[in-house]
C-alpha cells in the first residue's frame, strides 16, 4: 500500500512560486493498476516522482506499507529505493550499458554476485521478450524495445511497484498497446503495483483499476473504476465514458444512468418502460469493459407513454395527474435507484 | 639560394640523430608523466566541479565558487608566466627546477584546470535522466559518479584527453626552451642558437608527427567507444 497524505510541493525560483502539488492524499492499495490522469501541468510527474522521493514534498508524508519514506535517513531511503521500481518516457538506459548490462545495473548496486544478477537479469529478458538481444547496445534497439528494457531493469530488484510516468508516451500506439500488455501481465503475474500515469484515456481504460483526476495540483477524484464509473457524478467516470449530451425536446426529460456489473447486464430499462409507463429513448452513451468489469452509462429522454400510468408504481410518490404528458423523472430515479443503476436528472 | 640558407651550419643535422632521439624520449617521458597526473587530478576537479554545481548532486556553493575561481585563474594565467612562478615549488617538490622529471610539476599545474573544465563539461552532457534513473534504483553518489557519470561521459572524456595530449606536446616544447629538456630544448639549443636550420625544422617535423599520432589515436579510441554503443 502506497499512501500520500497532503502532499504539497513548491517550487520557487527567485520570486515566482509554483504550486505543483497543494494537499495531495492518494491511498494506493497493494496489486492495483492505478492509474493518474490529468492535463499537462496537473502535477502528475510530480507526484509520482514525490513518491519515491526524487522530489522532496514541500510538506506532506509518504508511506510506503505504512514507513514514512520522508522521515528516513539516506542510506535507508536508497534500500527502499529498491523495491520501488521506476519506468521512464524516454527510457533513461545507460548507453555505456549492453542491454544486458543494463538490467543488471540494480542488481550491481545492490551488490549481488556477478553470476546471479546475470541470471535474474536473463530471466526478465526473457519475460519481456529480449533474451536474444541481452548482448546489444540500447542504440540498436527501437523505442519499444528499449522501454521493454525499461521495465525489465524496473523489476530487476523484485520491487512491490512500479512507477511509470508516461511510460507508453514516446512510442506509436501498437508498440504502446504492447507495452501496457506487458505491464497488465507484470501486475498480474508478479503481484506488482503499477502506478501509471498517463493523459490518456484510452491508456487507463485498457489497463487501470482504479485511477485519480489531477487537476491544478489536486487530485479531485479517484477510486475503483468500476464505483467511479458508476457514480452520475463523478469526473472520472464521465472521461472514462464520455457522453454527448442532446437538448431535451419539449416534454421530455433526461436522466444520466450508469451501470456496473450487477446493473450492465440486467434488462432494468424495458422493465421501466413497462412498470412506470414511460417510454425510454438512448440518446447517448454505451456499455464497455472498463477495469475488468462491465459498466455503462447512458443519457436518456423519457417521455410518457400513456398518461396517469405512473400511478401505483412501487415506492413512487403519488402519480401525475391523469392527462399530463410530463413524467415524474423522481419517480424514475427513484425506481431505477432501488435496482441499483446510478441515476441523475438533468436539469 | 639553399646554400645561403644553410651556409651557418657547419655539422649536417644527421650528426644530431641520437641527441634527437634522446630528446625524442625526454618529450615522451614529460608528456605521459604530466598526463598521467593532469589526468587524476583533472577528473577529481572536474567531478568536484559537477557535482557541488548549484543543480548537482552534492550542491555545495562553498566548494564551487572558491574551486571554479582556481581552476579560472590556473586556467588565465600564460603558461610562460606559471613556468617561471612555479620554479620554487617546483624545487620544493622534485628537489631541482631543472630537467624533464621538473617540468612535470608546472606542466601538470598548468593543464590540471583546463582538463578540469574538459571533464566537468563532458559530464554535463550526460543526460540528468540518467542519473535518476540510478538514483530511483538506490545508487549511492559512488555508484552514480563511477557506474554512471564517467562511463557515459567517457567518448567525451576520451575526446577531451586526446585535446590534452597535444597540449603538453606544445607546453612540453615551451619548458623545453627553459631548461627542462626535450625537443623544445634540443630544437632551441642545437637548431636555433647554432643557426643549424635544417636541424630545427627536423625537430618540428618530429613535433608535428608526434601530435598528428597523438589525434589519430585519440580520434580512432572515441571512434572505437562510441561505435560500440
Ligand atoms: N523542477 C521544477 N521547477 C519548477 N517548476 C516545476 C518543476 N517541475 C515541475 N514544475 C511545474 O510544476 C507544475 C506541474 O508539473 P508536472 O511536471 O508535475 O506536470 P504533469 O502533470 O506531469 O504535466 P505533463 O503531462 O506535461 O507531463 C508545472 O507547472 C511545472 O511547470
Ligand atoms: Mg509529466
Amino acid at each position: 500500500m502506497f499512501r500520500t497524505e497532503e502532499l504539497v510541493k513548491t517550487f520557487t525560483h527567485g520570486s515566482s512560486r509554483i504550486e505543483a502539488l497543494r494537499g495531495v492524499s492518494l491511498a494506493i492499495p497493494q496489486g492495483e493498476v492505478y492509474g493518474i490522469i490529468g492535463r499537462s501541468g496537473a502535477g502528475k510527474s510530480t507526484l509520482i516522482r514525490c513518491l519515491n522521493l526524487l522530489e522532496r514534498p514541500t510538506s506532506g508524508r509518504v508511506l510506503l506499507d505504512d514507513e514514512d519514506l520522508t522521515a528516513l535517513p539516506a542510506a535507508t531511503l536508497r534500500s527502499r529505493r529498491r523495491r520501488i521500481g521506476m519506468v521512464f518516457q524516454h527510457f533513461h538506459l545507460l548507453s555505456s550499458r549492453s542491454v544486458l548490462g543494463n538490467v543488471t545495473f540494480p542488481l550491481e548496486i545492490q551488490g549481488i554476485d556477478r553470476a546471479r544478477r546475470r541470471a535474474r537479469a536473463l530471466e526478465l529478458l526473457d519475460v519481456v521478450g529480449l533474451a536474444d538481444r541481452a548482448d546489444d547496445y540500447p542504440s540498436r534497439l527501437s523505442g519499444g524495445q528499449k522501454q521493454r528494457v525499461g521495465i525489465a531493469r524496473a523489476l530487476a530488484g523484485s520491487p512491490r511497484v512500479l512507477l511509470c510516468d508516461e511510460a507508453t508516451s514516446a512510442l506509436d500506439s501498437q508498440t504502446s498497446e504492447q507495452i501496457l500488455d506487458l505491464l497488465g501481465e507484470v501486475n498480474r503475474v508478479f503481484g506488482v503495483t503499477v502506478v501509471l500515469i498517463t493523459h490518456e484515456m484510452s491508456v487507463v481504460r485498457a489497463i487501470c483499476t482504479s485511477a485519480a483526476l489531477m487537476e491544478d495540483g489536486r487530485v479531485v477524484d479517484s477510486g475503483p473504476l468500476v464505483e467511479r464509473v458508476g457514480d452520475p457524478s463523478s469526473d472520472l467516470g464521465r472521461l472514462l465514458l464520455p457522453l454527448d449530451p442532446a437538448p431535451a425536446a419539449d416534454g421530455e426529460r433526461h436522466l444520466l444512468l450508469t451501470f456496473t456489473d450487477a446493473t450492465a447486464g440486467s434488462p432494468v430499462l424495458s422493465q421501466l418502460a413497462r412498470d412506470l409507463g414511460v417510454d425510454v429513448t438512448i440518446r447517448s452513451g454505451g456499455v464497455e469493459r472498463i477495469g475488468g468489469a462491465e459498466v455503462g452509462r447512458l443519457q436518456v429522454s423519457l417521455r410518457a407513454s400513456l398518461p396517469g400510468s405512473l400511478r401505483g408504481s412501487p415506492g413512487s410518490s403519488p402519480g401525475t395527474p391523469a392527462g399530463d404528458a410530463t413524467v415524474d423523472v423522481d419517480a424514475v430515479a427513484g425506481y431505477l435507484a432501488e435496482r441499483g443503476v446510478g441515476t441523475q436528472v438533468h436539469a | 639560394m639553399n646554400d645561403a640558407l644553410f651556409a651557418a651550419s657547419e655539422e649536417p643535422w644527421t650528426d644530431y640523430l641520437d641527441l634527437l632521439w634522446q630528446a625524442f624520449t625526454e618529450t615522451l617521458y614529460m608528456v605521459a608523466m604530466s598526463a598521467l597526473f593532469t589526468f587524476v587530478l583533472g577528473l577529481l576537479i572536474g567531478v568536484l566541479l559537477y557535482a557541488t554545481s548549484p543543480d548537482g548532486v552534492l550542491a555545495n556553493r562553498f566548494v564551487y565558487t572558491p574551486l571554479g575561481l582556481l581552476v579560472n585563474v590556473g586556467r588565465s594565467l600564460p603558461f610562460l608566466i606559471l613556468l617561471i612562478v612555479l620554479l620554487p615549488v617546483t624545487r620544493a617538490i622534485v628537489g631541482t627546477s631543472l630537467g624533464a622529471t621538473a617540468a612535470i610539476v608546472p606542466l601538470t599545474i598548468g593543464s590540471a584546470p583546463f582538463f578540469g573544465r574538459v571533464v566537468e563539461t563532458a559530464l554535463r552532457e550526460v543526460d540528468p535522466g540518467r542519473i535518476e534513473a540510478a538514483q530511483s534504483m538506490g545508487a549511492t553518489s559512488e555508484d552514480i559518479v563511477v557506474k554512471v557519470l564517467l562511463p557515459e561521459a567517457l567518448p567525451g572524456l576520451l575526446a577531451g584527453a586526446t585535446l590534452t595530449l597535444v597540449m603538453f606536446v606544445d607546453y612540453s616544447a615551451m619548458a623545453g626552451a627553459i631548461g627542462a629538456g626535450g625537443l623544445g630544448n634540443f630544437a632551441i639549443k642545437y637548431g636555433y642558437q647554432r643557426f643549424n636550420t635544417p636541424l630545427m625544422l627536423a625537430t618540428v617535423v618530429v613535433l608535428v608527427v608526434l601530435v598528428q599520432l597523438l589525434q589519430t589515436v585519440g580520434d580512432r579510441v572515441v571512434r572505437a567507444v562510441a561505435h560500440r554503443r
